[in-house]
C-alpha cells in the first residue's frame, strides 16, 4: 500500500493556477524532495496535503485513507513550517506537548510523553526554556519533536533547513534522514536546493510553473533530465542545441587540449578545491566543464587563451524541450 | 538608548509632562492637607479633609457611607464597562485581523470603527437621548409594533443607559491595542496549532489570547482609567441620578471647597495607581511592546 498518494491535484486562486494535475505515489520508507524554483508550486503542493489549502481537483490520500475535504486537525499529516511556528509564550515541552494538550491529555502524563521526543533530539535539557532562548538548530529540532509527537503517518517540511547556517544545514539534514528512516513514515521535503535534494531524497520531484517535470531518484535526475528545465535547474549540465537536437552534456564529460582543432576561447578558471570549473566560450554559446586540475593545470592555459573542447557524442543526453 | 545624548529627544515631552501633569497633581495633593471656609482656601497641614472623607466609614452598624457607596457605585460601572469593551473589543480586533483577508479591507473596516470619534464625546452621548428617551424611537417602535404598551422606564436616565453610553465611548480604546497586539502574532502560528488539531476555540484561548495579553492589558487600563473618573457620561446618561466619584469632586468644585475635592482627587488616583500596578504585575507590558 502506498503510504501518501497525491492524484491529479490542482490548485487554483480566481484566474491564476498554482498547481496543476500533480500526481505521485510514496511508500512508508520514502524521503521525498519536492524541487524547484520559488512560484513553482511546491509548497502549495505540500500545504494541499497538510490541508491548510483548498484543492480545487484532485485526491489526497494518506495511509489509505482519502483526506482531500478533511481539515488538517483530522489529517493523519504533521507539518514542519517554515520558520518552525513555535509558540513563542509556551516552554519547548509545552510546544512539543501542545497537541496532546489538545487532545486531552492529562497535564503529567503530556509532559513524560514530550520529554520522550525531546529526548528523541537531544534536547531534554531544554525543556523549560522558551524558544527564543534557543539556537536556530535547536528551535528546528523542537519543530521536529512537535510535529512527531501526534505520531503522523506521513511528516511534511516546508523549506525546514532554509533558516540554518551552511555547516548545521548539512548536520541537520543527515538527521532527518536518519529520523525518517527510523520512523518509516514518509517525509515530503520541499526546497529549492538542489544538493539538497540529492543529498536526501529517494525520490525526487522537480517541480515549474506549477507542474510536475520529472520524477526520479537523484541518480535517474542527474543522469538523464527529462527536459531542458531539469537539466538547466539541476545544475551540473550544459544544454546544448545539436544536429541531434537539443541535448545536455555535462560538465564532467567536457575535455580541454591544446591540440586538436582550435574551437574555444577560455573565458574563466574557478578553482574549486577537488576540480577546476573551466568556462569556454564556443560555438554552441558558453559552456562549462569540470575538470581535474592537474591534467588541466598541465596543459598551461590561461583565461583569454584558445584551445580544442570536445566530448563523446555517446554522453549526449536527448532532452524534450 | 544607548548614548545619553539622545534622552535629549525625550526632554520636550518630558517638560510638557512635568509643567502640565506632574507640578498639578503635586498642587492637588499639596492642597488636599490645606484649610478651607466658604469663601476662602487657607494654607495649613490638617487631616481635616481625608477624615471628613471617611466620616462614619469604618462604623459598620451605620451601613454603608456615602464614600464607600459612591466607590461601589463607580466600580461597578468600571467592572460592567470593562467587561463589555473587552469582550466586543476583542471579538471586533480578532475578526479585523484573523477573519479579514485582504489588508486594504482591514484598514477600511478599521477606519469605520474610528468614525464615531468624528464627532464630540458630549455629542455621541447626547444623540443617545433621543434614540432611548421615554417617547424616543425605540419605545415609539416597540409600542407601534405591539411589542410593549407602556414605554420602558429603565432605558435612559438609568444604570443601562450609563454602561450603553460607556461601552459605546470606550470600546474603540479596547479594539485599537488588542488588533495591534494581534495583528503582530505569526500566521503560521495559527496554521501550526490547527496542524495540532486545535479547533477555532481552542487557538483564541490557548495561542490569540495569551499572545495578545499586552493589548488587553493596555485597553483595559485605558478603559478603567477613563471610566474611573467620569462625571460627563454618568450626569448627562444617568439624568444627574447616579453617584461617581467624579461627579463628587465635581460638584464640591463647584462649591469651592478645593481642598475637598483634593483629598477626593488624591483617593481616586491612588486607588487607580494601585490597579494599573496589579495589572501590570499581572504583564509586563513593557516586555511585550
Amino acid at each position: 500500500m502506498n503510504a501518501l498518494e497525491v492524484i491529479d491535484l490542482s490548485i487554483k486562486y480566481d484566474d491564476v493556477t498554482a498547481v496543476a494535475n500533480v500526481t505521485f505515489k510514496l511508500s512508508a520508507n520514502q524521503y521525498c524532495c519536492l524541487l524547484g524554483p520559488s512560484g513553482c508550486g511546491k509548497t502549495s503542493t505540500l500545504r494541499a496535503i497538510a490541508g491548510h489549502e483548498t484543492v480545487s481537483e484532485g485526491d489526497v490520500i494518506v495511509d489509505g485513507q482519502n483526506v482531500t475535504d478533511f481539515p488538517p486537525a483530522r489529517r493523519p499529516t504533521s507539518m514542519m513550517f517554515q520558520d518552525y511556528a513555535l509558540f513563542p509564550h509556551l516552554t519547548v515541552l509545552d510546544n512539543v506537548g501542545f497537541a496532546l494538550k489538545i487532545g486531552g491529555m492529562s497535564k503529567t502524563e503530556r509532559h513524560e510523553v514530550a520529554l520522550g521526543y525531546l529526548k528523541k533530539v537531544q534536547l531534554d535539557g531544554f525543556s523549560n526554556r522558551l524558544p527564543a532562548e534557543l539556537s536556530g538548530g535547536q528551535q528546528q529540532r523542537v519543530a521536529l519533536a512537535r510535529a512527531l509527537v501526534t505520531s503522523p503517518k506521513a511528516l511534511l517540511l516546508d523549506e525546514p533547513l532554509s533558516a540554518l547556517d551552511p555547516f548545521l544545514r548539512i548536520d541537520m539534514r543527515a538527521e532527518l534522514k536518519a529520523m525518517q528512516q527510523s520512523l518509516g513514515i514518509p517525509f515530503v521535503h520541499v526546497t529549492h536546493s538542489q544538493e539538497e535534494a540529492m543529498a536526501l531524497s529517494d525520490v525526487v520531484i522537480v517541480m515549474d510553473g506549477g507542474q510536475i517535470q520529472q520524477v526520479g531518484s537523484p541518480r535517474q535526475i542527474y543522469d538523464t533530465p527529462a527536459n531542458r528545465f531539469v537539466a538547466e535547474f539541476i545544475g551540473g549540465h550544459n544544454v546544448i542545441e545539436s544536429d541531434r537536437g537539443l541535448v545536455s552534456v555535462k560538465y564532467s564529460e567536457l575535455q580541454m587540449d591544446t591540440r586538436g582543432e582550435v574551437n574555444s576561447k577560455i573565458e574563466r578558471i574557478e578553482y574549486l578545491g577537488q576540480y577546476l570549473k573551466v568556462t569556454v566560450g564556443t560555438m554552441y554559446g558558453t559552456l562549462h566543464a569540470y575538470t581535474d586540475d592537474k591534467a588541466f593545470l598541465g596543459l598551461g592555459l590561461k583565461v583569454g587563451d584558445e584551445c580544442n573542447t570536445r566530448w563523446d557524442p555517446e554522453t549526449e543526453i536527448l532532452l524534450t524541450n | 538608548m544607548t548614548k545619553p545624548t539622545n534622552s535629549i529627544l525625550a526632554v520636550p515631552f518630558a517638560m510638557v509632562l512635568a509643567t502640565f501633569f506632574v507640578l498639578p497633581l503635586i498642587l492637588v495633593v499639596v492642597v488636599s492637607f490645606w484649610d478651607y471656609t466658604e469663601y476662602s482656601l487657607i494654607p495649613d497641614l490638617i487631616l481635616m479633609n481625608y477624615a471628613e472623607l471617611f466620616y462614619g466609614c469604618f462604623d459598620w452598624d451605620q451601613g454603608l457611607c456615602t464614600t464607600f457607596a459612591t466607590y461601589l457605585s463607580t466600580f461597578k460601572y468600571v467592572f460592567l464597562t470593562w467587561c463589555l469593551t473587552l469582550v466586543i473589543g476583542f471579538g471586533v480586533a480578532l475578526y479585523l485581523v484573523f477573519c479579514v483577508r485582504s489588508l486594504r479591507m482591514q484598514i477600511v473596516l478599521f477606519l469605520v470603527c474610528t468614525i464615531p470619534f468624528w464627532t464630540s464625546n458630549v455629542i455621541r452621548m447626547i444623540s443617545w437621548i433621543p434614540l432611548l428617551g421615554r417617547n424616543g424611537i425605540v419605545n415609539t417602535a416597540l409600542m407601534s409594533l405591539g411589542i410593549i404598551d407602556q414605554p420602558i422606564e429603565w432605558l435612559l436616565y438609568s444604570g443601562f443607559s450609563v454602561t450603553l453610553g460607556f461601552v459605546h465611548l470606550y470600546t474603540l480604546f479596547m479594539v485599537v491595542p488588542i488588533f495591534n497586539s494581534m495583528a503582530k502574532i505569526d500566521k503560521s502560528l495559527i496554521e501550526a496549532a490547527k496542524d495540532s488539531g486545535a479547533s477555532a476555540w481552542q487557538i483564541i484561548t490557548n495561542i490569540i489570547i495569551p499572545l495578545s495579553r499586552s493589548g488587553i492589558m493596555i485597553g483595559s487600563i485605558f478603559v478603567i482609567t477613563i471610566v474611573v473618573g467620569d462625571f460627563i457620561t454618568i450626569g448627562v446618561l444617568g439624568g444627574q441620578q447616579i453617584a461617581s466619584v467624579g461627579k463628587i469632586i465635581y460638584v464640591e468644585m463647584s462649591y469651592l471647597q478645593f481642598p475637598a475635592a483634593a483629598a477626593n482627587a488624591v483617593v481616586l488616583v491612588s486607588i487607580t495607581l494601585l490597579m494599573v500596578a496589579a495589572m501590570m504585575r499581572i504583564v509586563n507590558v513593557r516586555k511585550e511592546l
